[in-house]
């Protein structure tokens, strides 16, 4: 899980700045270095990716918090699972 | 006004429409990969084609089998922790390209990776409340039936 350790420390040391200047904007780091700012995800992930192309990079929303996942579906009996050629 | 059914239209054997949306969920066939190779005007022509996409509400957030975003060589843009049943860890984002043909709409965007595969379930996608904000869901328990009909967001 450290794929992409150089960019997520690169965010963290810089932060403050960033909520300061970019709150609610999504930026861009790649190998450590802070790419840019962007109002939107797909405008973040377009230009990374003609930059970068597939990466690791790093986009991230300045100032979100943390994201439930929970999964419905792992109630579900992997029995239930074989869904006989549906 | 686009819609779809993300229901079972017929049942299998013994088991009827409902049977079905009950053991499998409602379940939309999508089509994944980092770029599209059509041309600009044509529709999007994504490598990995009809993957199955489970609609849970139960998700805050779109989620993609791990081994599907290895496969697809997907671009990892994040890390992130998953809160749930589970319990708690940490898991991978990826960025991904998603076209829904019935819908005729393209995602780009980020999705969680999950072991879906690993945990042996039929579907390869998640699309959770975030997706569904987007659409007018219908549900119907009794008949198999789930309609998802896009609505004009203000």
């Amino acid at each position: 899980m450290s794929v992409l350790a150089k960019d997520i420390a690169a965010f963290t040391d810089m932060r403050r700045e960033l909520e300061a200047q970019h709150l609610k904007e999504w930026v861009v780091f790649h190998e450590g270095r802070f790419e840019g700012a962007f109002a939107d995800f797909e405008t973040a992930a377009e230009s990374a990716q003609a930059r970068f192309d597939r990466g690791p990079y790093l986009i991230r929303q300045v100032g979100a918090g943390p994201v439930q996942f929970s999964g419905g579906m792992i109630l579900r009996p992997v029995y239930a699972n074989n869904a006989g050629g549906v | 006004m686009r819609t779809t059914q993300a229901g079972f239209k017929r049942g299998r054997g013994a088991e009827t429409p409902a049977d079905l949306l009950v053991k499998l969920g409602p379940t939309l066939l999508v089509d994944v990969g980092h770029r599209s190779r059509a041309a600009p005007d044509a529709p999007p022509n994504l490598p990995a084609k009809r993957i199955r996409a489970l609609l849970d509400t139960g998700a805050g957030m779109d989620g993609i089998d791990e081994t599907l975003a290895r496969d697809l060589n997907l671009p990892v843009t994040d890390e992130m922790e998953i809160s749930g049943i589970g319990g708690r860890h940490r898991t991978l984002v990826y960025l991904a390209r998603l076209y829904i043909p019935s819908l005729e709409r393209l995602l780009f965007q980020p999705f969680a990776g999950v072991k879906l595969e690993e945990g042996d379930q039929w579907h390869r996608i998640i699309l959770g409340r975030n997706f569904l904000r987007g659409y007018r869901t219908t549900y119907d328990g009794t008949m198999g039936d789930v309609i998802l009909a896009e609505v004009e967001i203000e």
